[in-house]
């Protein structure tokens, strides 16, 4: 599943750190979900959707394998 | 919301335990260590007591160690812990598979399988694999 959490992050000049203090995870999860290493749950996606103000859809897009 | 995911997270004892675990590792050894030093004769019992004493106390060490929590406990970590108890499961049926053979073909090079034996490697194999992982990500 791929996502533009970089891209989002970017926009609002936000770090990994700063990410996850805002939804209770750890820089390491934020870190893993960036580099596809690992799907997020739909309560951590919609989550991170809130921080950017956008939907969960707008971020994670799934792939041709998915 | 919070404290339903919680409900689902698995019962992990507080951080500080991990520090409590390996203080036990360490003075497990210390009677062994003692009275190896002091060149004190031990009878048979004595010594079957101080190897049981000294085992079951690393391996109470150890389970501390790999049931405790981590600075920051999220889904990852959880998917983490799962996926090395299914390594560590795996891990326990060859095991106890295998040293038999292992046992029979090279004249008995590892001894009686016993259930400390396996219980320690698996709490071995779990924190290995569970910090593999972590360094991964």
């Amino acid at each position: 599943m791929k996502n533009t959490l970089k891209v989002e992050r970017a926009k609002l000049d936000m770090t990994q750190q700063q990410l996850a203090d805002k939804v209770g995870v750890s820089r390491q999860t934020i870190n893993s979900i960036e580099a596809k290493r690992y799907v997020p749950s739909t309560v951590l996606a919609i989550k991170i959707s809130d921080v950017f103000n956008t939907t969960v859809n707008e971020i994670f897009k799934l792939e041709k394998d998915d | 919301m919070e404290s339903k995911r919680r409900k689902k997270e698995p019962v992990l004892l507080p951080i500080y335990f991990k520090k409590v675990g390996l203080v036990i590792m360490i003075l497990a050894f210390v009677p062994a260590i003692i009275v190896k030093s002091m060149n004190v004769e031990l009878m048979q019992t004595q010594k079957e007591l101080f190897r049981v004493f000294t085992l079951n106390a690393f391996i109470l060490g150890l389970l501390l160690v790999a049931s405790s929590r981590d600075k920051v406990e999220d889904e990852m970590t959880v998917a983490i812990r799962l996926k090395s108890m299914s390594w560590t499961f795996t891990w326990a049926v060859l095991y106890v598979i295998i040293v038999p053979f292992i046992d029979l073909l090279f004249k008995d090079p590892i001894g009686e399988l016993t259930g400390q034996q396996v219980v320690m490697s698996m709490l071995f194999v779990y924190l290995i694999m569970y910090y593999l992982q972590k360094l991964g990500r």
